[in-house]
């Protein structure tokens, strides 16, 4: 029993190293989804973590929480050059780090400069390329910063030159790549910045404390521009990738917000929804199959309009996904930054069967097997059965499905060896760009095989577009030949962000196109 | 006895090596790496990323940087969370999975002990019947199926304890019981089996000619030898039980370091990876060699013979 005794002996002293005394409780605990990765805006690449980031750090502007349109956040206002290709923000005098220093129009160059630094590795730097010389930089063929289109005239003023008019420009100022960090601390602690006790941060929170799977507490910043309207003194975040855990944990009281859709338990939608505590808003999400062009039969657009075309894209959302959820027939969700999409295919099995004949396998005959791909989750399987169910009964043709882990099926799908694969996209920010540009010929997200000059030259020309109503009806022109014609996706649902907390208690949390809440604008009632 | 042991602890050594050559090898033939998200990165990020990561060296390189790390206890930087490292990962983890792990240990130990030496003692009796009735079922209801029934009637319902989380000593009760329940089981039917067994040696026959009592016989000649097979049983699963469950952690969603054995294949986290593998591997070669230590003083026949 020597073993069992050490043991003890080992497990007494460590629970009480372990579990401290039951801290004091927070305002407000919300249920954020997975462990945050990093903390580091110009690194992070994810919803939980952008969540926080957006509470500890803001950019030139902020989200608005009822609309999610851009709001000045450090800068006051901006103004832009006749060729749109110029602005000029003018920074608050009263912004402050969580220090008490300033924040300058110093700090967002080196904080751009440092998001473009091929050593810093940042997922998102591509959202800076838009400013002139930054793509050469990021890529390293470019080593002066100074040429480099962002310069600060002053300590309020930032001067940013872009390559082209782009209209989305204020919005991208509002996105973690873009947003400041603070220098010395950075030169102090090297990676370990972003710990309790290091972080130096600009937002209306700042980070308290921070322990791996277990929770992430953050303070009321005194020192923010704005911290007289910010309610919430102190804000704990629990990870939970556990949607039925972290059900029962709100359920008990022991959290106020669920924010991740991905906590929402898909078997009790059903009643869930019915609920006054249940909140869903469409947000710039959609899901899709794709099409792999570059394979025989698929290579012949009329077998992938009637593959589309007998996709019921009603049954699938009222049947499954069950969250309110809107059918896709166009890839970009209506609304995005006010732009309307064209009407995609519909569901008309009967003009797919016609399409099918022609193409050579009427009634579905000798119409080569082949395999449904996705990504291993409930929700997944049960749609591609549903779809393999329909294809089976209406066009007559037989399909298997394949299951993969995540990084495999990125990987299968990137290399093009896949038939049919589930996909999904969610916007960078609020503008059809961030949908559309993707199927471009050169794209590496276009994962289709597809190349059409047409559809390049058409997304080339909205963006250098300056007119809004032209530039859409550019953009509409596009997405038709895309849904229409070349037919190498087929749109499904709208995602829907899904929220769950009492409306009785808490205020300030509204639905929004990028399902953004800022906890800066909650209250309690 | 110290040379034994020194000898084992140097035959660790091209163990670990293997095991770390292996993982580190499998990691990199598996498809999709660490930074394959649904966005596809222009390439010069990409490359950017594998230089930072010095992923865009020759493997065997790699393994050589990460073999000079590990010498020194550095197990690299974790490759999902990017502001962690694998060292730091574990310390933070570790303790919390020890904590429940210790507890469901002892749990364990202790009663699966004594139920399987009542149900000996008394076989074929009620007792003998009831005990390993509790232990079958035990063993064949999954803790996945256990924990939210658990959590239904004593979080939910009752409100005994909270439902997840790592805040009070109150968090440990039900996952340290519900962990430790099918290595009971294992341990109760082992004890059993094993005692009946020692109860038919010539040596208790002649211990209960000589007018010893049943009871004395059992716990002074038998009780030594016949916890023989459950000492070797009890080696790895102690390195099993405190390193961490996956499924217990993960329903009560403890800061332990068991998630991370599937989650960071999953990710291609690497050098996490390799990282919680080479504590497990440490804690299994570990508890074997305290297994042989403890053989040598309960068993007189093995201390003879080395």
């Amino acid at each position: 029993m020597a073993t069992g005794r050490w043991i003890f002996t080992l497990a007494l002293s460590l629970l009480f190293a372990g579990c401290g005394i039951e801290s004091e409780k927070p305002d407000f605990i919300i249920l954020n989804g997975a462990e945050p990765e990093t903390l580091d805006p110009h690194i992070i690449t994810g919803q939980p973590e952008f969540r926080l980031v957006e509470a500890l750090f803001e950019g030139l502007y902020a989200h608005d929480p009822t609309t999610a349109t851009a709001v000045p956040g450090v800068a006051e206002r901006y103004e832009i050059s006749s060729d749109h290709k110029t602005y000029i923000f003018h920074l608050r005098k009263n912004a402050c780090w969580s220090n008490g220093d300033p924040v300058t129009a110093y700090d967002f160059v080196e904080s751009w400069k440092r998001s473009l630094a091929p050593e810093t590795a940042a997922d998102y730097a591509y959202l800076l390329y838009f400013i002139k010389n930054a793509k050469a930089y990021n890529e390293g063929t470019l080593t002066d910063f100074s040429r480099v289109g962002v310069q600060a005239p002053d300590a309020q003023t930032l001067q940013v030159e872009l390559d082209y008019p782009t209209p989305f420009f204020i919005d991208l100022t509002a996105m973690p790549g873009l947003y400041p960090v603070h220098g010395p601390t950075l030169k102090q602690y090297g990676d370990n910045w972003v710990k309790p006790g290091h972080m130096v941060s600009n937002g209306a929170y700042r980070l308290k404390d921070w322990r791996l799977n277990d929770r992430l507490d953050m303070e009321k910043n005194p020192y923010y521009w704005d911290a007289a309207h910010v309610q919430l003194k102190t804000i704990r975040a629990l990870p939970n990738s556990q949607a039925i855990t972290a059900f029962s944990v709100y359920s008990a009281g022991g959290a106020d917000l669920i924010l991740d859709k991905g906590l929402a338990p898909i078997y009790l939608l059903d009643e869930l929804r019915k609920r006054p505590d249940f909140h869903a808003a469409t947000f710039l999400g959609v899901f899709f199959y794709r099409f792999n062009v570059t394979r025989k039969p698929f290579d012949d657009p009329r077998i992938r309009k009637a593959l589309a075309m007998t996709i019921d894209r009603d049954l699938i959302v009222s049947k499954i996904t069950k969250a309110g959820e809107r059918p896709a027939l166009a890839f970009v969700p209506p609304g995005t930054g006010g732009y309307q999409p064209p009407e995609g295919l519909g569901y008309n099995p009967d003009q797919a069967r016609r399409l099918l004949a022609e193409a050579g396998y009427p009634g579905g005959r000798n119409f080569p097997s082949f395999s449904i791909l996705f990504d291993t989750r409930e929700l997944n399987t049960a749609i591609a059965v549903e779809i393999q169910q329909m294809w089976k009964r209406e066009l007559g043709i037989d399909c298997f499905l394949e299951n993969q882990d995540w990084k495999v099926y990125l990987n299968t799908q990137a290399r093009l060896d896949y038939d049919v694969s589930r996909s999904s996209w969610v916007g960078d920010y609020n503008d059809p760009n961030t949908f559309l540009d993707m199927f471009m010929s050169d794209n590496g997200n276009n994962r289709c095989g597809w190349k059409n000059a047409e559809y390049d030259r058409l997304i080339n020309q909205a963006n250098r577009t300056i007119d809004e109503k032209e530039r859409f009806t550019i953009f509409r022109q596009a997405e038709t030949i895309l849904l229409k014609e070349g037919v190498p996706i087929a749109p499904i649902f709208y995602y829907v962000g899904i929220n769950f907390y009492d409306p009785q208690k808490w205020g300030g949390i509204h639905p929004n196109v990028l399902d953004v809440h800022p906890f800066k604008s909650i209250y309690r009632k | 006895m110290i040379a034994l042991i020194l000898k084992r602890l140097l035959g660790m050594i091209p163990v670990m090596f293997i095991i770390i050559a292996l993982t580190f090898g499998l990691m990199r033939l598996a498809p999709g790496g660490p930074f394959d998200r649904e966005r596809k990165l222009p390439p010069a990020i990409e490359k950017n990323i594998q230089a930072k990561y010095n992923r865009d060296q020759p493997v065997w390189r790699q393994f050589w940087l990460y073999l000079k790390g590990v010498s020194i206890l550095d197990l690299g930087p974790s490759l999902r969370y990017r502001n962690r490292t694998v060292d730091e990962i574990i310390l933070q983890t570790l303790p919390v999975s020890v904590t429940v792990g210790g507890i469901a240990f002892c749990l364990a130990s202790m009663n699966g002990i004594a139920l399987g030496s009542f149900a000996a003692a008394r076989r074929n009796s009620a007792i003998d019947h009831l005990s390993m009735t509790v232990a079958l079922v035990a063993i064949c209801m999954p803790v996945f199926v256990l924990a939210p029934i658990c959590l239904l009637i004593f979080g939910l319902k009752l409100g005994w304890v909270p439902i997840a989380g790592w805040d009070s000593w109150r968090n440990v009760i039900l996952p340290a019981v519900l962990l430790s329940l099918p290595y009971m089981a294992y341990v109760a039917r082992l004890m059993r089996n094993s005692l009946i067994e020692v109860l038919q040696h010539d040596f208790i026959r002649t211990a209960l000619a000589k007018g010893v009592s049943r009871r004395q016989a059992v716990i002074h000649h038998a009780f030594k030898l016949a916890m023989l097979p459950v000492i070797s049983f009890m080696g790895p699963m102690a390195a099993e039980v405190l390193t961490g469950s996956i499924v217990v952690e993960k329903i009560f969603n403890l800061p332990g370091m068991g998630p991370f054995f599937v989650s960071a294949v999953f990710d291609r986290d690497d050098t996490l990876v390799t990282g919680i593998t080479i504590v497990f591997s440490v804690m299994l070669l570990f508890f074997n060699l305290v297994v042989d230590v403890v053989y040598h003083y309960l068993d007189p026949r093995i201390r003879v013979h080395a």
